[in-house]
């Protein structure tokens, strides 16, 4: 290593020492509790750090509104979208009034072209109601002009080993159970929700034009018994934290909210759970001493990233989220909690993570309500995966009605197909000693062993003062393409059938 | 001659391989393994009147083999005793021939 390290306040080369290197783990680890952090947010820290933000892109002062979760970011900011967009552009005000107007006039044979059009046009106009233009403008002046800056001032050895030992160190250790974790539960409420409403339109606007063409009396009888039915069992605010929200959305902003909401992705910005960025530029300021002029207005960013989650950059407004109550991730990082949510914030929002998994509530607290029928009805493997290890893979292959595939002196061979997943083999086997707490008596052993098995081993433990032995089984699974049970227990110790050929067994 | 008491399984074999370290044995028993989750053991109890051990445990990398000096029972809190002749064997308890449960992400071991 001839590479000379040069460190002056615009420039930066040759690498990084050891002991700079330990001083950016330490920034990196600042920076990872930054993103894990479960403390309230503190309005006076980020209000300033925000119209600072909005500041540094020339924008205007904007309102900072503080929500308790980004679910209710998502929502919110839809509604405030939409009404901010419809009183700047009058016409597009008109569509909520004419939405319902217009099926209740429209034909059959003219609904789907109606509907087209219709469509497009909410989609352009919401499209625009969501425009990134405050997002790109603040992200160019600080993030991006800051990370042009410190490539420019340091030559690659220097950014390279500090990019590794801050931005990765940071992002590993906890995007997974933060950022993405948030942004996908976010989408798929918003998402959910929003396709919950549109079929309640779609619903409402078949319900509309049946009214025309039936008699007023019928339909009376039909709305009460339907609609109502489905109002109640989707709107109400018993239902789900994301159905009240999406409730509060329509009501405040129409469709044309729940079309913004759907889209609160592209104004938003991660805030503390975007900690990468903001560990890497410490690194490049407080260690390698680089004083360049863009770090000026970078400052307003690391002050958000610091001070606020989630937010949406709005040219009327920013929201910013509150910081999780609670975070739970397991050793590789991923969102995870076996017993409760992996994330709750404090409005009481939760989500439920098994090893970077999202699975619904019902799987993590109450496993003993999981049934057959909600195991075989689940689509995502994986979420039917972590249902059969919670329910037990053996009580499902009993349940599930498993084929028995063959039973000889080692045991019984079961096979249950699981719906796009490989099929579940397992090799029940029979404890060769009978013991108090067996949960099979003589009978029902002899029933699935076969009573050879069984009434020799009783005689022996007969032999040795057992009166009425009772008999333990249990389960291993093996690699689907076993064909007997010999062959099956010959696998768990490694060894071919031919190879395994026990003279006692206990 | 192949024996087998819950997940441990033994199997004679020619010879302990050079190299082999003896494993010390556990307050006067030679402790083939430890349950994970019960605290059974899988073990071989010294004389009762001379207190000697009639087998000794070796180490061989991740396996292990038990050398039978003299007759003797390997005893287990859940499982009938076997009965052992002197002799080498294999203990497939350990490494290779552990017994294992097969998983779609990856192979667990089995331990009772």
């Amino acid at each position: 290593m001839n590479t000379k390290i040069i460190r002056t306040p615009s420039r930066a080369e040759g690498g990084i020492t050891p002991e700079e290197k330990l001083k950016m783990d330490a920034i990196a680890k600042e920076w990872i509790d930054i993103a894990m952090r479960t403390d309230p947010i503190d309005p006076e820290k980020i209000v300033p750090a925000i119209e600072a933000l909005y500041a540094a892109a020339d924008l205007e002062k904007p309102r900072v509104v503080i929500v308790p979760s980004p679910m209710v970011m998502a929502f919110a900011y839809g509604a405030a979208a939409w009404i901010w967009h419809c009183r700047k552009n009058p016409d597009a005000a008109t569509y909520d009034a004419t939405y319902d107007a217009t099926y209740d006039a429209t034909r059959d044979e003219t609904y789907a072209a109606t509907y087209a059009a219709t469509d497009a046009a909410t989609r352009a106009a919401t499209y625009a109601a969501t425009y990134t233009a405050t997002y790109d403008a603040t992200v160019a002046a600080t993030d991006a002009a800051t990370r042009a800056a410190t490539r420019a001032a340091t030559d690659a050895a220097t950014d390279a080993a500090t990019y590794d030992a801050t931005y990765d160190a940071t992002r590993a250790a906890t995007y997974d159970a933060t950022a993405a974790a948030t942004y996908a539960a976010t989408y798929a409420a918003t998402y959910a929700a929003t396709y919950d409403a549109t079929r309640a339109a779609t619903y409402d606007a078949t319900r509309a034009a049946t009214v025309a063409a039936t008699d007023a009396a019928t339909v009376a009888a039909t709305r009460a018994a339907t609609y109502d039915a489905t109002v109640a069992a989707t709107d109400d605010t018993h239902g789900s934290p994301e159905k009240i929200a999406a409730k509060a959305c329509k009501d405040k902003a129409g469709d044309g909210g729940l079309m913004c909401a759907k889209l609160w992705w592209k104004p938003s910005q991660g805030g503390n759970m975007w900690a990468a960025f903001p560990s890497y530029v410490a690194a490049m300021r407080d260690v390698l001493g680089l004083q360049l002029p863009a770090f000026v207005k970078y400052q307003a960013w690391e002050d958000s990233a610091l001070h606020g989650s989630f937010r949406i950059m709005h040219e009327e407004f920013c929201m910013v989220s509150d910081f999780p109550k609670q975070i739970h991730k397991d050793a590789e990082n991923r969102p995870h909690n076996d017993s409760g949510p992996s994330h709750e914030w404090r409005d009481g929002w939760k989500l439920y993570h098994i090893h970077g998994v999202r699975v619904p509530q019902l799987v993590v607290e109450h496993p003993e309500h999981i049934t057959v029928q909600m195991i075989d009805e689940e689509t995502n493997s994986e979420v039917r995966r972590i249902m059969i290890e919670r329910y037990g893979q053996s009580r499902y292959l009993l349940d599930a009605g498993a084929i028995v595939l063959n039973r000889d002196d080692y045991g019984v061979l079961l096979r249950r197909d699981v719906p796009e997943d490989e099929p579940i083999v397992m090799v029940r086997v029979l404890n060769s000693t009978p013991e108090p707490d067996g949960s099979l008596t003589t009978e029902e052993a002899a029933e699935i062993f076969g009573a050879d098995k069984v009434s020799s081993q009783a005689t022996l433990m007969r032999a040795l003062g057992y009166e009425s032995p009772r008999w333990k089984d249990y389960f291993l699974r093996v690699p689907p393409e076993m064909k007997t049970a010999h062959e099956a227990v010959a696998w768990t110790f490694g060894v071919s059938a031919d190879e395994y050929h026990p003279d006692f067994q206990s | 001659m192949q024996m087998r008491q819950g997940d441990v399984f033994l199997k004679s074999v020619a010879r302990i391989p050079a190299g082999a370290v003896e494993v010390k044995p556990d307050n006067g028993e030679v402790v083939l393994a430890y349950g994970e989750v019960t605290g059974h053991k899988h073990r071989i109890c010294h004389f009762m009147d001379t207190g000697a051990l009639p087998a000794r445990l070796f180490e061989a990398g991740d396996m292990r083999f038990l050398d039978v000096q003299e007759p003797t029972n390997l005893v287990h809190e859940e499982h009938a005793t076997v009965a052992l002749q002197p002799g080498v064997y294999k203990v497939s308890k350990f490494g290779i021939g552990t017994q294992r449960e097969y998983s779609p992400e990856a192979i667990r071991s089995v331990a009772d």
